[in-house]
């Protein structure tokens, strides 16, 4: 009996869970549509079939907000995701792109790329600076195997601190490229582009890959020693995870500037209502934190006078990053 | 034992870390269906012996075969088919559920991105089943206590379904009952052909269940073989500095070890000592004279009197009668002898029954050693705790002089240290 009342309940566990990922699903979809609607400009509902007729109206309805949206979503669904699997691989819920200073040197990388090479082969100079900089914080923290997640965070802020440097070395030497550069700070979407959008669609995949690693995600949030001992090749997962990370904040940089603290707050909260297997936390963080934001970057351009939404981001995220820290402290 | 034979064999595994010297020179084997034990103290290397054999920690030089083979040559999905492993301790970073867990000892079976077979899931039942924790199914595993923790861990490696199993202390956080259920569950699992290799904390319960016990001291295997050869007092003195008596288990017939507590409360030993107790006061004292090496002697004492077993115990010549019988001419003389050789009498506070009045009086009548009443009871009042013949004995040996009193074991080493003409 009791082994039937346990497997009813984890079959309602996984029917839920499932619930979840069809529900957040819908939800994308609603919302993008919404969001491609809502505007500065302001485009009704009643003036759709008329203002399909206007080049003007269908301009900004195609060639401006629906790739925005769409960029939203796939930056912020990689940004959780990759969020997600760097706190699996770090073995901390503490970890994030943007916290252990791949973001910055995302950013980075871009800038060098704009300054130097003039925003020729950009995605690739994101995509290297993010990596070089999640390779040196992770050998720097790594002892005996163990991340701790003291050296983690001062090392992340010890790489964000350098690359901010370099960025203002950059911006000083930038003349022109000014303010490109702070742009890469501040992280906005407000240059996506359809061209933006097919670089961006090269981090579905890597999210895919992603999903292939759930079951050595979970098991290696247990540590290197147990994981080895389960089977896992704890070596070859942690480099294809890393890269695959840094693959996508790097893209994710090179889209949209380093936008702060979506792959910290969009896991927590899913890991509260979905568990912490990534088989579900993964693919409902890539729905939440795409949701996240679209909203984040709809509210911003509407009422915020197309403000970075990075700040948007940060101005919440910081607090709720502090809360997190507090809360570890006290158990 | 034939290399071939032995599920795992470790062949001069030094391990250095650092100038460090860990593991030096171990070799260890252990067959199918055998329970191994491994003990030490703290420090001894006993956990990186078990990381040796997992391949948590490679070697610096020496080889382990697992079944035949060379353990750097299987991969890790392979070696996790060979053997499981349940880690000292392991941190809960993140909270999953205890069917969660449990699964994971099941990853080396299963396909990329294929969901968990029916096989697997019954494999975790069953492992659950015998771990007993079917009850937490469902539960998240940050509301477990340790030992429910530890009983999920070993769980996982029971999922694993492997012929070897690697255990680094798995039984340190449970209580009692629980420490017993698991092993026996172990030692079942050895009867259907796994092989158990386990760190054992406590050394009873390694007694009770291994085959084989390695014993490490230092690095280095200090005794292997059946617990019979390795535990004796002489090895556990050695190793772990520890003075116990050997008994064997009433039931099991098991070996299982007493701790001799307060060691060598005495300095002043080296003395011939005739002791006259009984109903178990003399027990602490004749531990003390004889962990300082004096030449104890003690009776007359019954047959069924707790001092007398503890007089055997430690192989200390005793006058003894059977039980409820008189004292007879025999062991009179034999105790008027062994007064006459000793260089003090030590009388403990006693039930004053016939017996140890007729003793008391013996003494009083023949002794010209001094005599020494050892206990509280004596200190406050004689005849508070003896009465009639008794009281007047102990009074008048007193009031002669011939008698002293003291309170304590270090009252009665000092007495010990003092030059006494006789």
């Amino acid at each position: 009996m009791g082994n039937i009342r346990a497997l009813n309940t984890t079959i309602s566990v996984v029917s839920y869970r499932w619930m979840l990922i069809i529900v957040l699903s819908a939800i994308a979809v609603i919302s993008a549509i919404v969001c491609t609607f809502i505007g500065p400009s302001n485009i009704c509902g009643i003036q759709i079939m008329e203002t399909m007729e206007t080049s003007k109206m269908s301009l900004i309805l195609t060639q401006i907000r629906l790739p925005r949206v769409i960029t939203a979503f796939i930056v912020g669904g990689g940004l959780a995701a990759a969020g997600a699997a760097m706190q699996g691989l770090f073995r901390n819920p503490l970890a994030d792109p943007y916290v252990i200073g791949t973001s910055s040197g995302g950013a980075l990388g871009a800038a060098i790329s704009l300054v130097i090479f003039h925003s020729y082969l950009l995605p690739l100079a994101a995509f290297c600076g993010a990596c070089s900089s999640t390779i040196i914080v992770y050998i720097i923290c790594r002892q005996n195997g163990k991340v701790a997640v003291e050296t983690l965070l001062l090392s992340g802020i010890a790489i964000s601190l350098f690359c901010s440097a370099m960025l203002s070395f950059l911006m000083y030497i930038s003349g022109d490229d000014l303010h490109q550069i702070m742009f890469w700070l501040m992280g906005g979407l407000w240059n996506a582009t359809w061209d933006k959008v097919r670089i961006g669609l090269l981090i579905i995949p890597a999210i895919g890959v992603l999903f292939f690693t759930v079951r050595e995600l979970d098991i290696l949030s247990l540590g290197d020693d147990e994981a080895s001992s389960l089977g896992v090749n704890t070596e070859r997962i942690k480099i294809v995870l890393l890269a695959v990370t840094s693959f996508i904040t790097g893209i994710a940089v090179s889209l949209s500037g380093s936008i702060g603290f979506i792959g910290l707050i969009v896991p927590h909260m899913v890991r509260s209502i979905s568990g912490s297997s990534f088989r579900f936390l993964l693919p409902i963080s890539v729905l939440a934190g795409g949701i996240l934001l679209m909203w984040a970057d709809t509210l911003s351009r509407t009422f915020m006078n197309d403000m970075p939404v990075g700040i948007i981001t940060a101005f919440f995220g910081a607090p709720f990053f502090i809360y997190l820290i507090r809360r570890r402290m006290w158990t | 034992m034939d290399i071939t034979e032995s599920v795992i064999n470790v062949t001069d595994v030094d391990v250095k870390i650092g100038t460090a010297e860990i593991l030096h020179k171990i070799s260890a084997s252990a067959g199918q269906g055998m329970f191994v034990g491994i003990i030490g103290p703290n420090g001894s290397g006993k956990s990186t012996l078990i990381y040796c054999m997992s391949r948590t920690l490679n070697p610096t030089t020496g080889k382990i075969l697992i079944i035949g083979e060379e353990i750097e040559k299987y991969s890790r999905k392979e070696l996790a088919k060979m053997l499981g492993v349940v880690p000292q301790e392991s941190t809960r970073t993140f909270d999953f559920s205890v069917d969660d867990i449990v699964m994971m000892g099941r990853y080396p079976y299963q396909k990329l991105l294929r969901p968990p077979e029916s096989h697997d899931r019954e494999a975790c039942q069953k492992a659950m089943a015998l771990t007993g924790i079917s009850h937490l199914s469902g539960r998240s595993i940050s509301t477990l206590s340790g030992g429910e923790w530890q009983r999920v861990l070993i769980a996982r490696a029971l999922a694993q379904e492997t012929p070897l199993l690697l255990l680094d202390e798995p039984i340190s956080q449970l209580d009692i009952n629980h420490q017993i259920e698991i092993l026996s569950v172990l030692q079942s699992l050895t009867r259907q052909g796994s092989t158990v290799i386990c760190v054992i904390h406590d050394l009873n319960l390694a007694s009770q269940y291994c085959d084989e016990i390695i014993m490490l001291d230092q690095g280095t295997v200090y005794a292997v073989g059946t617990p019979h050869k390795v535990m004796t007092p002489e090895n556990i003195r050695a190793v772990f500095g520890l003075d116990v008596l050997i008994k064997t288990h009433p039931t099991t017939g098991k070996l299982y070890l007493l701790p001799i507590y307060h060691k060598r409360p005495i300095k002043n030993g080296g003395r011939k000592v005739h002791l006259i107790c009984g109903g178990g006061s003399g027990t602490e004292i004749m531990f003390a004279l004889h962990a300082a090496e004096c030449n104890v002697s003690t009776g007359i004492l019954s047959m069924n009197d707790a001092d007398y077993s503890t007089s055997i115990q430690l192989g200390i010549p005793c006058i003894a009668e059977p039980s409820f019988s008189p004292i007879t001419d025999v062991s009179r003389s034999l105790l008027e002898e062994s007064i006459g050789t000793a260089d003090l009498v030590v009388f403990t506070s006693m039930p004053f029954e016939q017996e140890n009045v007729d003793n008391l009086r013996i003494v009083s009548e023949c002794c010209n050693k001094p005599i020494l009443l050892v206990t509280d009871c004596f200190s406050k009042s004689i005849e508070n705790c003896m009465a009639g013949e008794a009281a007047e004995i102990v009074n008048r040996m007193i009031a002669d002089g011939q008698a002293a009193m003291v309170t304590s074991i270090e009252a009665l080493d000092q007495c010990l240290g003092k030059e006494y003409s006789s």
